[in-house]
């Protein structure tokens, strides 16, 4: 699951998974791992696709689906869109 | 940086501590002489200013091309911490050694334990890049088979074109955790 914590982290590295691994505290280590971290990295990817318009309907919805299913709560989602277009 | 010299059982150490940097970070270290062979030792708080980390990234750097780990065979890793683990279990096991293994890469470790990324990254890359220079025959690398590599990974970026450039057989090893 998807927190605002675990996207913390994630903003920490710029999405340097080997990053975290080399440098993170053992805090940043005890709450992320790295299927969280390739979740995040394939969602970032999904929403970033959604945004510029490259996606069908199907593929958005199914998207939604799995933003809901991932994070914790709303505020979470929201967050992961933010980091999501700042990559672009 | 402010420190003493002083001599200790043969040694040349150099104690040095920094002022509080202006980003909040501050560190501090002890480097050895022994045999020619540099060993830091490096502890941080907070941010380090950028000139004192060019300064230890440089000491780190020559000391991981030093001969001490020149005669072991290399591994490299790319995809977290299950390549990361996969690659020093294996190294351990094949009298092999990665870069976290290293004093040199122990220290970045310690120095940079959170520190803001955009700061930390340019020292592992200059790590990574001396590394991969003091390969030699053939290297090893350890990757995430279910989820990949990012192109944009230090293995991608820094170590793979230095290996290759200097013809090194590369041994792949996919894991899959």
């Amino acid at each position: 699951m998807i927190t605002i914590q675990k996207l913390a982290i994630y903003s920490h590295f710029y999405g340097d998974i080997d990053g975290w691994a080399r440098s993170g505290t053992s805090e940043q280590k005890a709450n992320m791992r790295d299927n969280d971290w390739f979740l995040i990295d394939n969602l970032v990817q999904d929403i970033l696709l959604m945004s510029k318009g490259l996606t069908s309907e199907i593929f958005n919805q199914k998207l939604n689906e799995k933003l809901v299913n991932s994070c914790d709560d709303n505020s979470t989602i929201q967050e992961l869109k933010k980091i999501a277009i700042a990559t672009a | 940086m402010r420190g003493e010299n002083t001599t200790q059982g043969g040694r040349a150490i150099f104690k040095g501590k920094t002022k509080q940097g202006e980003n909040g970070w501050r560190t501090w270290g002890t480097s050895s002489l022994v045999n020619g062979s540099l060993e830091f030792t490096a502890h941080a708080q907070k941010t380090v200013s950028r000139e004192i980390v060019n300064t230890t990234a440089s000491q780190v750097a020559k000391e991981v091309g030093k001969s001490s780990v020149d005669d072991l065979g290399r591994v490299f890793w790319a995809g977290g911490e299950h390549s990361m683990t996969a690659a020093m279990n294996f190294a351990k096991n094949n009298n092999m050694i990665t870069m976290e293994m290293t004093t040199a890469g122990k220290n970045m470790q310690a120095l940079t334990k959170g520190m803001p990324w955009e700061k930390a990254k340019p020292l592992w890359t200059n790590l990574s890049a001396e590394f991969a220079h003091g390969a030699s025959g053939t290297a090893h690398v350890f990757h995430n088979g279910v989820t990949g590599i990012n192109i944009q990974s230090v293995w991608g970026v820094t170590e793979y074109p230095i290996l290759q450039s200097k013809g090194i057989n590369i041994i792949y090893h996919v894991i899959l955790p």
